[in-house]
């Protein structure tokens, strides 16, 4: 990920994105708003994983389709009023309405997902804890303890497998029942050693001095301008959208009759492109880098 | 004096910005439900961990915290079934061992750490919750003596199972079934959508869960249990 511009920007800069990116998605029920999150998403998914991205991407389909049917089937109307019916079940009915509502819901579930799948490679537990670091101290070192303790604790219990086979346990070929007890055995010695473990690490914090004055964290991520900029411009955007969201630009109601608001004012226009641009903020830097590198390699 | 401050202006940020954002978002969005709930969510947990800040945790307390939740993630990794996870078991008996503010705690951190591995989602916050209120209510339900917190005989381990398995289907499993509801149905639909949905979610997620939990608290309870309190009386700790 180290060629990407956007996951080289400070962690409060990456998170303040997605908080936004992620909750505005999830508000602005309107088919178009929702469209702009879902190529945006896409679009930076496959800048950060090429082609792998590909296959995420077409895994989607299914996944939309299936929401998609099942959505008004959960909420079958009592009266169609004025819908078009497509069919009805059990003296209720199913509109062509209900049926784009659920195409709506499973759209904007979609969105999330794939900027979530964004977030996961960009927001990396250590950039994690280091932003919530200088605000919840205890909580951050507690999180980071956590994050190193559990691959340690996977190869801890390889070594514990290793050392049962050694002397004839748990070996391949067991029944459930083996590989149940080998189980139990495996974790509850796993436990009993990492709870030692525990008590050498908490003396050696403290004789270290841990507690004894204000603890400094290790943080590698500094504000640049830069990032003041990129934050500005993220802000301004988001707020310029929620405003012409609240202002009703962003609304859309399918049931029982269908109503999709227009952006032709200016403040709905104005809405339309910052949200475009909020959108397009990691891809533009992305893409951005990439050409530069390109054209300074064809000029060597 | 400088770290006090700070969580000062956290408590007053709660006040004056999350509480009225949830009240303009149940006015205003079309996804209020959702929005809100997360927003209540995120409430519930800043009391917990803001407590926690407020105390500033002796080390011991902190290792002995992040040791219990590293091995309930890593316990997932451990069991050869893959959909086996016996991570429940180990917040309820860290709720039940060590205070019901710390089981919360618990839970929740071990659901965020979780999906630093399995990835990050929209369920995290969900997830985060169900898993805190499962380790919140095994260390209350010790307090009012429900739950033995020595288990001695059969009956001990098998209240402690029923005890488990009833969380996990009635509390946890449906906190995260609520996050398809509210991210599924539309406002008009109420029941016709809420009983589908919780039942899809208790048969194909809840009830195996659920049977994981009691199968490792059943195998693992006593002993697991006993080590927390050796630990606990052997260097006097977090004993209330």
């Amino acid at each position: 990920m180290g060629t990407d511009r956007f996951s080289r920007a400070h962690p409060a800069v990456s998170f303040s994105f997605f908080a936004a990116v992620i909750l505005l998605s999830v508000m602005l029920l309107h088919p178009v708003y929702l469209a702009l999150s879902l190529a945006g998403a896409a679009a930076y998914l496959l800048c950060l994983r090429g082609r792998k991205a590909f296959w995420q991407l077409a895994a989607m389909v299914p996944l939309f389709l299936a929401i998609t049917a099942v959505s008004p089937l959960l909420n079958p109307l009592k009266d169609a009023q004025g819908g078009h019916v497509l069919f009805s079940l059990f003296g209720r009915y199913i509109t062509w309405e209900l049926l784009a509502n659920g195409a709506m819901l499973s759209g904007m579930f979609i969105a999330m997902l794939l900027w979530f799948f964004c977030y996961n490679a960009i927001m990396t537990g250590d950039k994690f804890t280091a932003l919530f670091a200088p605000l919840l101290p205890s909580l951050s070192l507690l999180l980071v303890m956590v994050l190193r303790l559990v691959p340690a604790y996977g190869r801890k219990a390889q070594q514990i497998t290793t050392a049962r086979q050694c002397i004839g346990l748990g070996g391949s070929g067991g029944t459930k029942r083996d590989a149940l007890r080998g189980m139990s055995a495996n974790l509850a010695a796993l436990t009993a050693w990492a709870l030692e473990g525990a008590i050498v690490t908490a003396d050696s914090m403290r004789s270290r001095g841990y507690g004894a004055a204000k603890r400094t964290n290790f943080n590698p991520y500094r504000f640049t301008a830069a990032d003041g900029v990129l934050l500005a411009i993220l802000a301004a955007a988001a707020a310029v959208t929620l405003w012409a969201g609240t202002a009703g630009y962003a609304r859309a109601e399918f049931v029982p009759t269908l109503y999709i608001a227009g952006s032709d004012t200016p403040l709905g226009a104005a809405g339309l492109a910052a949200w475009t641009v909020l959108l397009l903020i990691p891809t533009i830097l992305h893409l951005w880098e990439d050409m530069t590198w390109r054209i300074l390699r064809s000029n060597i | 004096m400088k770290k006090l401050r700070s969580l000062r202006a956290l408590r007053w940020a709660i006040v004056l910005a999350v509480m009225p954002l949830t009240v303009y978002l149940c006015a205003v969005s079309e996804r209020k439900y959702y929005l809100s709930a997360l927003l209540v969510i995120a409430m519930t947990m800043a009391v917990f961990f803001l407590s926690f800040e407020r105390r500033a945790p002796q080390a011991r307390e902190l290792a002995l915290l992040a040791v219990v939740c590293a091995l309930a993630v890593a316990s997932r990794v451990v069991v050869p079934f893959p959909s086996f996870k016996p991570t429940m078991a180990f917040i309820l008996l860290a709720g039940m061992a060590f205070g019901a503010e710390r089981g919360f705690l618990c839970g929740a951190v071990t659901a965020l750490v979780s999906n630093f591995f399995f990835g990050q989602g929209p369920w995290t916050p969900w997830q985060m919750m169900g898993y805190g209120l499962g380790g919140l209510a095994a260390g209350l339900l010790c307090r009012a003596g429900l739950l033995k917190r020595h288990v001695r005989g059969w009956k001990d381990i098998a209240v402690l199972c029923m005890v488990g398995f009833l969380l996990i289907v009635v509390l946890v499993g449906p906190i995260l079934d609520t996050s398809t509801y509210l991210t599924v149905a539309i406002k008009s639909a109420g029941a016709t959508a809420a009983l589908p949905i919780y039942l899809t979610g208790f048969l194909t997620a809840n009830l195996p869960h659920a049977a994981a939990t009691a199968v490792t608290l059943a195998l693992l309870g006593r002993p697991l249990l006993k080590m927390l309190h050796r630990i606990q009386t052997k260097y006097g700790l977090l004993q209330d």
